[in-house]
């Protein structure tokens, strides 16, 4: 390998060396002139970090305080370096970047590391007075110390002894005595404090390792990836010392390989004068370790090609660049690409193969933020993102290619995408966080695809998680204490919303779901936090998380006949914790019912969504709507979610009017609706609820801070600075969107918060004569745990007829029922059974 | 004719040296290239790596000659061995590409100490056998000598691959597995020299197969995960570079290698070679042999015959994120296997009714796998492929594409499914749904699209979620209870002329380029929404998108059946009927089994 640096090399390193001194003594960066400058002006506020006394130059400071020990680590940045070549050529228009030093420290970093070291060398200072007081010395020191100790002795001893000998046998032994003080020298590297590390230029873009290759041999390459394991931190010797058991020479070897052999026979000159063939004895204190760890980098999702697995690259981590990484991390890594030949017996067998590492300079950990998971943004993604964000019906189009594969849902996509984007989280001085997170429930007839809309956004949302109601219990929604299977230590592995921290919690089957999980949600849905007892393991985690639930509604399939809380078998406290609920029915819509199926015989016939041109038949007329596929969506959002729009003031007002005006209408109905249940109680109508606005729709305080969540993540994608009316407006359309679905049952409502007529159907009127019947029945036999309750059909027939209904009513309604799956009658009609218990209602 | 015989003669010498002693081959290119390149142009690689890629390739284009390579280390029964430097041809596919680049000096200056003389060497296509003649030193400072880099990949036999699929068993190799036959597995695993293996990095554990890592030398064009390839290389023993230090000891230390000269094409062609492209219309013929066979096997049942032909016929398309085309079907009515019948292996059905079924399949598709749902399979197994130890292991479910898994789930019994069998349920269903496998990277899981089929037996209902399930008939299910060990023996083969014909068909037919004309949709459209808004006014259940999906599915499924490339009307009017048809009988044979469904469906 290193053949080939040098058949390149026309580089002449002495006067490398020459302007690297120059550098580091003369470069002067940003914060240094202005010190200078304001030194000149005499003026007294010092912004910049350099304390007083010291040089404006970078460099020369940093090695004052290697020199006093307050760091190990010379970064030198390759900015500066460039910056220091463009000043120093007298700011002579642009010359090539390849002609530059910068440019051969990045082909060529390892032994520019090792120059950098030599200038350094000479450059270094003597520790100022205040170091040198420390008391802490180390083992270094001591030794360092008793060596040059020894030196001064034996220079006296040798001086002496050559004046002897000068004057015995002439100048002859002269040159052997010299040659002899000169390999007593102690190895550079065995004397240096510092480590030189280089840092990248800020525009040097990150790789994926899979495009490290053979051609960037020895460069300085910048690989972005995910840490998977990091090994503990061992020494790794660098240089051994022996000392002579004969001679009492200290000898040294410098370690440049990962193996080498010890050193056995002393080659000290009076051994080998004396033929005493001393036996070398390992010092380890006088040997020089660096700390070293081995770290393995996996490749990113997002860089890895369609179809391909994620490659892993060995890290190398020598003394300052140990313990910055932990498994999970992603990071950017800059180091230089080595490759390492195969040792003992494997080179053998390896033949003209070598193996390859990166030995880390400079590390940068990522933090984890939205756009983790989306890939780097490329020109052509941020030009159409640009686009896209110019668009005045920006909102609607994203949307729109939320789960492009179902038709339809326009408003569930919209509150979809206002999920994914999320509120900014506000933190109170005295520590209190207001959720920021916004959480929806959706509620459904089987077959409207709410798995696959979870599904999607679990898809797009980095740390997504989806799982079902029903199947987390098994593998565990809020953690589970494991058995790590490579260390075999017990690790706390967080479940399914632990997950989610930061990220979206998709739930399917919401309502099949444990109640101690349930329970979990709750804590989970307002404090944003989930405690763990298990396993003697007490712990509170952060669940940052969104939650979006689907649920079936109580029988599965939404009873028009039954008021929207007999439909939705979930406890009014967790209902209370979505900021909006849907609930997407299934019903015919003509024009709609077109669309979907030319959509699907679309998707088979062109293996493609397509656009709404494509299905309208107007192909042409419209301007053709860019399609936005995943990674744009996942940017789209990432940069929205960078966003935090105000709240004006007079915004503020408006939602406070509109929630006031709100409340309003809930407390008229609400009374209402007393009203009628004091003067209808004689009625038979179990829809009483029904007519007014459930309380699924309550108007309560939380329905403020909803109504605030979404406006703020509308005021995001329209990417504004302030939230607006417009806005909060749509917050509230969309808010009543979900409330019309629940409240248009069935079809033929008056208006959102209108009264509805007064039910008065036999079919359902019968049903409630029997369901309250059937709670009579059950509580006198007290035997609710009987799976199936029956009624007696005759019984029934009687009270139908009391009520003035026919027993045709009576026979239109069981029928209309046994359809739906919610009760059985006997072939000889003498029995009705009630396939699942309703819940009686009052 | 006398000419021609000749020149054959020459060209099959010709293939055999190419086949015996390939190095001796390529060294010679490598000189002759030498001579009579330009002196002071260094080597050039890349140009010679293509004389030497297009000279194997043109000799061996020929599938006679392509044939006489002998194949890599497949049969289990037999002693014969590959000899290293010899070419081999290795049909397999990649499990863990993730090796990465490899360094190697492919072109190397050499130097003679004694007498100063140079020479270049080309070591492209090796790494072991580069033992220098004496005195002979790599001169790593010449400038002639060229890096070069080439990726490696862990790949294995074909999971699954049914052995008409599978690559002819050389001549020497076939009378070496007569002579063993009675050498049960077991010896020949661990019988000295056989290639190393590792258990682990095989999707069907414990199962007989090949592995070696094959070298493919030209970059960026390495084949992906789970991809099929059929490998012409040369074969030889190295080293493994993902295994750390202790392994060096001797030959337990070595890894088969291939270096991979080029890549053969898997066509349908090279499944039933020899056999005409069938004509137009002729389709039609094929389908109806296909259905007779599969509704005699179902003992008559015409609807599953049908529905089992659609099945084997598809293959999932994906269009953005969602696949279409996907059509895993769940046949219920087989008897029960009981709970006292032997288990077969984590691999092998016990149950008499269902192997037969696969039996049957195995003649007709290249590749199959069968997975027994006994509980202690589903526990103790690893569906999906995991990194998180640092190498890439597999799972039951790296396969390659379009391979049938057939699931057995007579033999599931009452017990408990711990947590790696409901993982792996769930990998199982994700396939179904997704067509997903995900891989178990630390911190990352990995969802790869993959493209299976999965069909179901079971007696009732099956606890996977299936697109389509159908109730076999009374009469199949009577006729699959009666089947037992030796009836094979009494049901009449079919044709092998007539097997070779139906497998050429479901090839062609399943990749056949699709298209659905705008009328037929807007009918279809039409017909949707009348349909619902019919069933809303009388109150009955509508039809839901899925449905929908399901019935162009199958409308899409008939046609390609037909060997049309568009939907028909007809066609679709026939997949209707046919899901009517299915409706009916799964609530006929619903209500028959009161005990399945008292309870109201979720």
């Amino acid at each position: 390998m290193s053949a080939l640096a040098a058949i390149r090399s026309v580089v002449d390193y002495e006067s490398e060396v020459g302007k690297i001194t120059q550098f580091m003594e003369k470069f002067v960066d940003a914060g240094g002139k202005k010190q200078a400058a304001m030194d000149e002006d005499d003026s007294e506020a010092m912004v910049c970090e350099l304390s007083p006394g010291e040089s404006p130059a970078k460099y020369v400071n940093m090695l004052q305080r290697v020199a006093n020990r307050s760091e190990d680590t010379v970064e030198i940045s390759l900015d500066d370096v460039r910056t220091f070549e463009i000043e120093s050529s007298g700011g002579h228009p642009p010359f090539a970047f390849a002609s530059s030093l910068a440019y051969r420290i990045e082909n060529n970093a390892k032994c520019y590391g090792e120059l950098f070291s030599r200038a350094i060398d000479n450059l270094i200072p003597e520790p100022s007075e205040s170091a040198m007081q420390d008391p802490e010395a180390d083992v270094l020191d001591v030794l360092f110390q008793a060596r040059r100790d020894r030196d001064r002795r034996d220079r006296e001893v040798v001086q002496a002894a050559e004046q002897e000998i000068i004057k015995a046998i002439g100048t002859d032994g002269e040159g052997a005595h010299k040659q002899a003080l000169g390999a007593d020298l102690f190895p550079a590297i065995l004397t240096r404090r510092y480590s030189v590390r280089f840092v990248p230029r800020a525009n040097q873009a990150a790789q994926a390792v899979r495009d490290i290759g053979a051609s960037q041999i020895g460069h300085l390459v910048t690989v972005r990836g995910i840490v998977t394991r990091v090994s503990d931190i061992r020494p790794s010797m660098i240089v051994a010392a022996y000392l002579c058991d004969s001679c009492g020479c200290e000898v040294f070897q410098e370690v440049k390989t990962r193996q080498f052999t010890p050193l056995t026979q002393c080659q000290s000159p009076r051994c080998t004068d004396n033929r005493s063939r001393g036996k070398l004895h390992k010092q380890t204190r006088g040997s020089r370790f660096l700390r070293f760890q081995e770290v393995k980098l996996q490749e990113m999702t997002d860089q890895v090609p369609m179809g391909d697995i994620p490659r892993t690259l060995t890290i190398h981590c020598y003394e300052g660049s140990v313990r910055k990484l932990n498994p999970g991390d992603v990071a950017h890594i800059t180091g230089v690409f080595l490759p390492q030949p195969y040792t003992g017996f494997r080179a053998l067998r390896a033949g003209l193969l070598a193996d390859t590492l990166l030995e880390a300079h400079h590390i940068r950990p990522l933090k984890r933020r939205y756009d983790q998971l989306a890939s780097e943004l490329t020109p052509e993604l941020y030009m159409r993102l640009a686009q896209l964000n110019r668009d005045p019906d920006v909102f609607g189009r994203v949307s729109r290619a939320i789960a492009p594969e179902i038709f339809g849902h326009d408003d569930v996509k919209k509150a979809l995408l206002l999920l994914l984007v999320g509120a900014p989280t506000k933190r109170t001085k005295d520590g209190m966080s207001i959720r920021g997170d916004i959480n929806i429930c959706l509620m459904g007839d089987p077959g409207v695809a709410k798995s696959q809309l979870l599904r999607f956004v679990a898809k797009v949302a980095p740390r997504g998680v989806y799982t079902t109601g029903r199947g987390s219990s098994g593998v565990g929604l809020t953690a589970a204490v494991m058995r790590d299977s490579v260390t075999g230590e017990m690790v706390l592995e967080g479940g399914a919303l632990v997950l989610a921290d930061n990220g979206i919690c998709a739930i399917d089957e919401f309502d099949k779901m444990d109640e101690s999980d349930r329970t979990a949600i709750h804590e989970v849905m307002e404090q944003q936090t989930i405690s763990i007892s298990k396993a003697g393991i007490t712990t509170t985690l952060n669940a940052r998380t969104s939650i979006l639930a689907a649920a079936n509604p109580a029988r599965s399939r939404y009873n028009p006949r039954m008021t929207p809380e007999e439909n939705i078998n979930l406890p009014a406290a967790l209902l209370s914790r979505f900021d909006v609920l849907f609930l997407m029915l299934d019903r015919p819509n003509h024009d709609d019912d077109l669309l979907l199926a030319r959509h699907v015989a679309w998707v088979h016939a062109h293996g493609r969504h397509p656009t709404a041109a494509d299905l309208d038949g107007t192909a042409g007329a419209a301007t053709p709507e860019e399609e936005i596929d995943m990674e744009l969506l996942r940017h789209f959002i990432a940069g929205a979610r960078a966003r935090n729009p105000t709240l004006p003031r007079a915004v503020a007002d408006y939602v406070v009017g509109a929630y006031v005006q709100l409340r309003q209408q809930y407390k008229s109905a609400l009374d209402s609706a007393a009203s009628r249940r004091v003067g209808g109680r004689s009625s038979i109508d179990t829809g009483v609820a029904a007519n007014t606005r459930s309380n699924i729709g309550n108007t309560t305080p939380r329905t403020l801070l909803a109504i605030l969540r979404l406006a703020q993540a509308r005021a995001r994608i329209r990417a504004a600075d302030a939230v607006g009316t417009e806005d909060v407006d749509e917050a509230l359309r969309l808010m009543d969107a979900a409330h019309v679905t629940l409240d248009s049952q069935p079809a033929g409502s008056s208006g959102i918060f209108g009264e509805r007529q007064q039910r008065s159907d036999p079919v359902s009127s019968i049903f409630s004569i029997m369901t309250r019947q059937l709670a009579t029945v059950q509580a006198v036999s007290a035997s609710r745990t009987a799976s199936m309750p029956q009624l007696n059909y005759s019984d029934i027939l009687s009270r139908v007829r009391d009520a003035g209904f026919s027993e045709a009513d009576l026979s239109r309604c069981l029928q209309q029922y046994e359809d739906i799956n919610i009760l059985q009658v006997n072939l000889t009609r003498t029995r009705i059974t009630f396939v699942s218990a309703p819940t009686a209602t009052d | 004719m006398a000419n021609t015989t000749a020149a054959t003669t020459t060209s099959s010498d010709q293939v055999g040296e190419l086949i015996n002693a390939p190095k001796d081959v390529i060294s010679r290119l490598f000189d002759d290239y030498m001579a009579a390149a330009t002196t002071d142009d260094g080597p050039n690689s890349r140009d010679f790596n293509q004389t030497v890629q297009n000279y194997f390739q043109g000799l061996l284009s020929k599938p006679e000659a392509l044939d006489r390579i002998p194949a890599f280390g497949h049969s289990s029964s037999s002693s014969a061995k590959n000899k290293c430097g010899s070419l081999v041809r290795f049909r397999s596919m990649v499990q863990d590409p993730s090796y990465g680049e490899e360094l190697h000096l492919s072109v190397a200056q050499l130097v003679n100490a004694a007498t100063g003389e140079t020479k270049l060497i080309f070591s492209h296509y090796t790494d072991a056998d580069h033992s220098l003649e004496e005195g002979w030193e790599v001169d790593y400072s010449s400038p002639n000598n060229v890096f070069t880099e080439r990726e490696v990949a862990y790949c294995v036999s074909i999971p699954g691959q049914n052995e008409w699929a599978q690559l002819p068993l050389p001549v020497a190799a076939l009378e070496g597995a007569l002579e063993s036959l009675s050498i049960n597995a077991q010896t020949a695993k661990s019988g000295d020299g056989f290639p190393k293996v590792d258990e682990k990095k095989y999707p069907l554990h414990g199962s007989t197969h090949s592995a070696a890592l094959v070298k493919f030398h030209s970059p960026g064009h390495a084949p992906k995960v789970t991809n099929i390839v059929d490998i012409v290389g040369i074969y030889e023993l190295g080293h493994n570079s993902k295994e750390e230090g202790s392994g060096d000891a001797g030959e337990q230390g070595r890894w088969p290698c291939i270096h991979a000269i080029f890549v053969a094409d898997i066509t349908a062609d090279s499944l039933v070679p020899g056999l005409p492209q069938p004509v137009a219309g002729e389709h039609v013929d094929r389908r109806n042999m296909a259905l007779a066979h599969l509704s005699s096997v179902l003992g008559g049942d015409d609807l599953a015959a049908h529905y089992l032909l659609l099945h084997l016929l598809s293959k999932s398309v994906a269009v953005q994120d969602v696949k279409v085309g996907k059509f895993s079907l769940n046949l219920v009515g087989f008897p029960l296997s009981s709970k006292e019948q032997a288990s077969a292996g984590a691999f092998a059905l016990s149950n008499p009714a269902t192997r037969w079924i696969s039996g049957t399949l195995a003649q007709l598709v290249p590749r199959c796998v069968d997975i027994p749902f006994e509980l202690k399979t589903v526990n103790s197994l690893s569906f999906l492929p995991s990194a998180e130890s640092g190498d890439l292991k597999s799972g039951v479910l790296q396969l390659a594409l379009d391979t049938e898994i057939i699931c057995d789930e007579t033999c599931l019994h009452e017990g408990t499914l711990d947590e790696r069998g409901l993982r792996n349920l769930q990998a199982l269903q994700s396939v179904i749904l997704d067509q997903a496998v995900t891989y178990v990277y630390p911190y990352q899981p990995i969802d790869m699209a993959t493209s299976q089929r999965v069909l179901v037996l079971s007696n009732g209902k099956s606890i996977l979620q299936n697109d389509c399930d159908l109730y076999l008939s009374e009469a199949a299910v009577a006729f699959l209870a009666r089947i037992h060990d030796d009836s094979a023996a009494d049901f009449k083969p079919l044709d092998p002329m007539h097997t070779e014909q139906i497998r050429q068909y479901l090839e062609l037919a399943r990749n056949l380029e699709f298209n659905v004309p705008t009328e037929v949709s807007d009918s279809i459209s039409d017909e949707y929404a009348a349909l619902r808004r019919e069933a809303h006014e009388k109150g009955e259940k509508m039809m839901t998108q899925t449905e929908l999906a399901l019935i162009v599915t199958v409308a899409r499924l008939i046609s390609i059946s037909k060997g049309e490339p568009q939907l028909g009307i007809a066609s679709w009017k026939e997949a209707v009927a046919l899901e009517a048809r299915r409706g009916e009988r799964n609530d006929l044979a619903k209500a028959a089994r009161p005990t399945a469904d008292a309870a109201p469906s979720k």
